[in-house]
């Protein structure tokens, strides 16, 4: 298993290695770089695919702009498109994450969030404790995270079927919309039963 | 002479197999060796996601290598299934070309009456 240190240091040794075949490129190449990486990260793009080969695509694109660069062929002759077209056509070929991935990421926040409302709820620290009332707003959040886990999960599909004529990026503003209302939603609940009642 | 890109878009994942099929390749040498046997209207923005495409349903295999170049790169190496839909291509490929043969026959023979 890989430490953070490990991590860390292969990161570092990454960053290394872009940057030296970056500054190879010429500044007309280097812009082409720029606008391909950003256009494949823009995360609205990636919202339910698999990104985990982008650095490798990155990489062999990368490799490829400089052998055409050898050659006195800007990277957009070379491809033949603009590189926001380009990463579109990568990302259209990515694989969907599968249901393990998704909930993976999903149940990972959500237990986070669980772990920290059980400290509110039930320590003194927070001036909580195992009263009725402290239960049942601690299975209040955990509704809550399961909501949003649902959102996250069957949402994105959803509204593609609903929408399929909408960009990614207006599905991506609704679904943020909907997974923070219901946040909102049942954050003015806990207020309201903590305080209120 | 360019392809019309319509007529291309279904063989070209075939033309793509049978270039790896000859051996270890990589993006920016299947898209030359491609135009040196006369795919000359394909960019290679269109290859490399074919490529991605063709690993993904696994009758390509893709290996992170160091090139002599330097930086690393994707190779490919064809896989058994992709053997097997390399040789599904070549026998519709036959049937189209001598359909296609047939109605230009047709056609020409027309003309000269």
């Amino acid at each position: 298993m890989t430490t953070i240190g490990q991590q860390f240091k292969a990161d570092k040794a990454e960053h290394i290695k872009n940057k030296a075949l970056i500054d190879q490129m010429t500044p007309e190449n280097k812009a082409y770089d720029e606008t391909f990486v950003a256009s494949l990260y823009a995360p609205y793009q990636l919202s339910g695919k698999d990104s985990r080969s982008l650095p490798d695509i990155i990489e062999t694109v990368r490799a490829d702009i400089l052998l055409a660069q050898k050659t006195q062929q800007a990277a957009e002759s070379y491809f033949g498109m603009q590189a926001e077209t380009l990463a579109k056509q990568f990302i259209d070929t990515l694989p969907q994450k599968t249901l393990k991935q998704k909930i993976k990421r999903q149940g990972l926040i959500s237990s986070y969030l669980a772990v920290i409302f059980a400290i509110i709820f039930f320590t003194p620290l927070f001036g909580g404790g195992l009263t009725p009332q402290n239960i049942g707003l601690f299975t209040l959040t955990l509704l809550l995270n399961l909501c949003l886990l649902s959102v996250d999960l069957y949402v994105p599909d959803w509204l593609f079927t609903l929408f399929p004529q909408k960009s990614h990026k207006t599905r991506a503003w609704i679904k943020n919309y909907l997974t923070t209302g219901i946040a909102a939603l049942f954050l003015i609940i806990i207020l309201i039963v903590k305080y209120l009642l | 002479m360019t392809i019309n890109s319509q007529l291309l878009k279904g063989t070209l994942d075939g033309a793509i197999l049978v270039v790896i099929s000859k051996g270890e390749t990589y993006g920016y040498e299947i898209t030359k060796k491609l135009e040196m046997i006369g795919f000359l209207s394909i960019a290679a923005g269109t290859i490399y996601p074919i490529l991605q495409k063709l690993e993904r349903e696994a009758y390509i295999i893709g290996d992170m290598k160091a090139s002599s170049e330097g930086p690393k790169r994707k190779y490919f190496t064809i896989t058994e299934k992709g053997l097997d839909k390399l040789h599904a291509f070549f026998s519709d490929w036959a049937t189209l070309t001598v359909a296609m043969e047939n109605l230009i026959q047709e056609f020409e023979s027309a003309e000269d009456k």
